[in-house]
């Protein structure tokens, strides 16, 4: 037989050197998004000294202008400048998804250890429960809601919570379920250990990648059903430096300074990007290292 | 053409990247004849037959030569255009290797249309290829994969690979995952078809034994070389090569109590890291000096006999190691009953009714006695272990431990903890025994801390109890993906002995290991019971482990204890029609055992 190994299907998992390594190093792709995440998270925080106008700053006189040496990014329709009002957005944009990634995976974290533990009833009614969130659609409920109850930002971030953390119940249960059978896991139980230790110590650790890769993915849902919101005017009232709300405000001067629209859109577009990007790098290279253990 | 062998493989090398895997295997096949490709993992067996077939892994690659019927073997790659010779396959799990959205038949009338079967007579044409595997039952051919038994399933994989007639069958393990009396039958049924057809067979496996009972002609390889090439009958007899008689010494004896279990210390090194000495010198007896700069070359070194060790002619000599029963010794054993199982029922729903998977079975366990429990899969073993361990509750019956007395079915946290002082449990796969992200000393000290005797010094005590199972301290700071799979193995044994508990429950514990590391990993248990007096519960389908490890025995089948007795008089003299048959299936490594 010749040498033909590029003919050759692969007949079982195996990747080459250079596949292999492809799928355990983080990448560049990995590095520059993490670095755009950075200098959002950079800007956000220190927007009240880098900006280079008061967001809030009214000059009806330089109202709808393009792009200029004075303003950057032009000005809106009450003449506030654009990029002092993107970077001030950062905040609503970065805070509330983060606050709804973490709460959402601590919530699911700790539910589907729980159902995934106990199973029978307990189980039964979380995972009901879950099917039942599923079904919902989380910007209509938001929409009602915070219509309802007239509650801002926050009720919007505290609804999307809820409706996120189905989705790590699941993770975590379905980890749970599977880790159970393991013989690591029987040996733990035939040491006498507490099922609190043996789900905290011997489980957890071993779905953490993946709760860690979700939590990325969850960040970036949240962040433009958020933006979402506030483009429909839900969530943060009006004149709020929000990507989603400047959007909605300065549709009607699309004409005269396209960036006013253009430039919250791409924050969005971008910042989703790159962390959605970071997620799946995470997941992949997480997941492979695992397997390899 | 008749000159010709049916296959030829010359200096055949493997590499993946940068590594070498195969390291320049020739050998040659005539047809009707059949080869055995014997070794341990590592060996490099399979991807030896994977290259043979033309199905090397992506990513690796082949140099050399392989010739069937002296042309070069390609995969066809286009319909219509295969004028290749014919190869079959049949590997080891038929459960994978069949496809489940397919029916039995279809797998096989889906090779005789692509032989150019005419599309009229595939019925017909299955239907007779299954009877040649020995399925009479038509109804057979209709069902699909997952409603098939595991022999059954690799029969209809068989029937798949002759559907287009090979003039090579290759056969990798392709009864390593089925119980001791199927693979019997399916190995029968292997050799009749060989025979019968006239067919080449390369069969691949771990086990001498099966082996020297199935081939003609005996590769064995190590480390990506082949280290030793003979008949069945003369390698039986005269094994030349020290790795090879090691490898047969190895092998727990199913007819003789062995006094020492003499295993090869340390594992098989990768083969890029041996390219310039003999891949054996480290673990070799016999070894000099030049033996770990010299490759030693395969030379023959009586008729048809070639062995690769530059100190073959001094060696040849030497006896093979004696083999003579030795005495038990059995003073360890005292009269304390510390588990007592009486009338243990466990029943599970399944569609349409119960299946009972344990149907009344009562023993006891002494103190310091190690008591077999031997069946097949599906006989309840496992369950009986898990009952006792508290991984799931019996249906009915007692379990009663020495010093805590009768176990609730519902064990609270405090029942857990009691009894985990009592019995502990290694279990079968080294690969998943131990939790990945914790290091070898964590899991140690994590077990300590649930023995009632208090823990003084932490780290000397997991120094101590790795010192115990044979294995350096430096060993704590290691997490177990580094670790191979015999020492992972001894780490669970660490871990259990942590809590210094009474009964050590052993289930399969070398079955996924290494000939050469079971027998290491059997004297550890044996000394274990021995010098400590903790008794042992040993669940396992192997009779020549029982026979080694164990004083007293329970045969289960379905679910019922069958026989039991002293282990020297069941594999002696078995009463039960199923242990018979378990005994007589057993392969030997002695040539006078054969009928």
């Amino acid at each position: 037989m010749s040498t033909d190994p590029t003919g050759a299907q692969p007949a079982q998992a195996m990747e080459t050197p250079a596949e292999e390594k492809r799928r355990t190093r983080w990448g560049p792709i990995f590095w520059i998004s993490v670095v755009i995440v950075a200098l959002f998270i950079i800007i956000a925080i220190t927007a009240d000294w880098i900006a280079p106008y008061d967001p809030f700053a009214q000059d009806l006189i330089a109202s709808s202008q393009g792009p200029s040496a004075a303003h950057w990014l032009g000005t809106d329709q009450l003449g506030r400048d654009i990029l002092s009002r993107l970077m001030v957005g950062s905040r609503t944009g970065i805070i509330g998804p983060v606050v709804v990634a973490i709460c959402a995976t601590l919530i699911g974290t700790l539910l589907g250890l729980w159902a995934g533990f106990s199973g029978g009833i307990a189980d039964s009614v979380t995972m009901r429960s879950v099917d039942f969130a599923y079904a919902i659609p989380p910007l209509l409920l938001a929409i009602v809601l915070v219509g309802i109850l007239g509650g801002g930002y926050w009720l919007a971030v505290a609804v999307l919570i809820v409706l996120s953390a189905p989705a790590d119940v699941r993770v975590v249960r379905a980890a749970v379920l599977a880790q159970r059978e393991m013989p690591y896991i029987a040996a733990a139980r035939t040491l006498g250990l507490s099922q609190m230790r043996i789900a905290f110590k011997h489980i957890l650790p071993n779905v953490a990648p993946t709760l860690a890769a979700n939590a990325l993915l969850q960040f970036v849902v949240a962040l433009i059903a958020l933006s979402g919101l506030a483009f429909l005017g839900i969530g943060v009232s009006a004149g709020t430096p929000d990507w989603g709300l400047m959007i909605a405000e300065n549709r009607s001067i699309l004409d005269l300074n396209p960036w006013a629209v253009i430039g919250p859109a791409l924050c969005i577009t971008i910042l989703a990007v790159s962390v959605g990007l970071m997620g799946d790098r995470a997941f992949d290279v997480t997941t492979k290292r695992t397997n390899e253990r | 053409m008749s000159a010709r062998p049916l296959l030829e493989v010359d200096d055949l090398s493997i590499t993946y990247g940068s590594r070498l895997l195969v390291k320049g295997v020739s050998f040659a096949l005539d047809s009707g004849e059949s080869l055995a490709l014997v070794g341990e993992s590592g060996s490099g067996k399979s991807l030896t037959a994977r290259a043979i077939a033309d199905l090397l892994p992506a990513g690796v690659s082949a140099t050399g030569r392989v010739l069937i019927e002296g042309a070069p073997v390609r995969r066809p790659r286009r319909r219509g255009r295969d004028d290749s010779p014919r190869v079959g396959l049949l590997m080891q799990d038929p459960f994978t290797m069949l496809n489940p959205t397919m029916t039995a038949g279809g797998h096989i009338a889906e090779t005789l249309r692509a032989a150019g079967c005419p599309r009229a007579e595939i019925p017909a044409e299955v239907s007779r290829r299954l009877e040649e595997v020995g399925i009479t039952d038509a109804s057979v051919a209709r069902r699909y994969p997952f409603e098939l038994s595991g022999g059954m399933s690799q029969r209809v994989a068989l029937a798949a690979a002759l559907a287009n007639d090979p003039a090579l069958l290759l056969a990798d393990e392709p009864t390593t995952a089925l119980d001791a009396t199927t693979q019997h039958e399916v190995l029968e049924l292997l050799r009749r078809v060989q025979r019968d057809r006239g067919m080449g067979l390369v069969f691949i496996t771990h086990d001498l034994r099966v082996a020297f009972d199935l081939c003609h002609r005996v590769v064995v390889m190590y480390a990506g070389s082949i280290m030793e090439e003979a008949p069945a009958g003369i390698m039986r007899r005269d094994p030349l090569h020290p790795y090879t008689r090691r490898l047969l010494e190895s092998i727990p004896s199913t007819d003789y109590y062995q006094g020492t279990l003499r295993g090869i210390p340390g594992s098989v090194p990768a083969t890029h890291t041996v390219l310039d000495r003999c891949p054996f010198a480290d673990r070799c007896d016999d070894r000099v000096d030049a033996c770990t700069h010299v490759v030693p070359p395969l030379v023959e070194v009586a008729a048809h006999h070639r062995a690769a060790c530059i100190r073959i002619g001094e060696l040849a000599s030497k006896a093979t190691a004696t083999s003579v029963g030795s005495m038990r010794v059995t003073d360890h054993v005292g009269d304390e009953v510390v588990v007592r199982v009486r009338d243990l029922k466990k029943s599970y729903r399944v569609p349409g009714g119960v299946h009972p998977a344990l149907d009344g079975v009562s023993f006891d366990l002494r103190q310091g006695e190690a008591l077999g429990i031997v069946g097949e899969s599906g006989s309840g073993k496992t369950t009986i272990a898990r009952c006792l361990l508290g991984l799931t509750s019996p249906t009915d019956g007692s379990i009663e431990f020495a010093s805590f007395g009768v176990v609730p079915a519902q064990r609270t946290t405090q029942d857990r903890r009691a009894v985990a002082q009592i019995v502990q449990c290694v279990f079968q796969d080294p690969y998943s025994t131990l939790n990945p992200m914790h290091s070898v000393g964590t899991a140690l000290g994590e077990a300590l801390s649930q023995r009632s005797r208090p823990v003084t010094d932490r780290d000397r005590e997991v120094a101590s109890l790795l010192d115990r199972v044979g294995l350096p301290a430096s060993m704590a700071t290691r997490r177990p993906a580094s670790l191979s799979g015999g020492q992972r193995q001894r780490v669970a044994i660490a871990r259990a002995l942590a809590v210094e508990p009474r009964v050590l429950l052993c289930d399969e514990p070398v079955a996924a290991l290494d000939v050469s590391v079971q027998a290491q990993i059997l004297e550890l248990l044996r000394d274990v019971n021995r010098t400590q007096g903790t008794s042992l519960l040993f669940i396992t389908h192997d009779l020549g482990v029982v026979r080694q490890v164990t004083e007293r025995v329970l045969v289960l089948y379905q679910g019922e204890v069958v026989e039991q007795g002293t282990t020297d008089s069941v594999l002696d003299s078995p009463g039960h029609d199923y242990t018979q048959r378990l005994v007589s299936t057993m392969p030997s490594t002695h040539a006078a055992q054969e009928a």
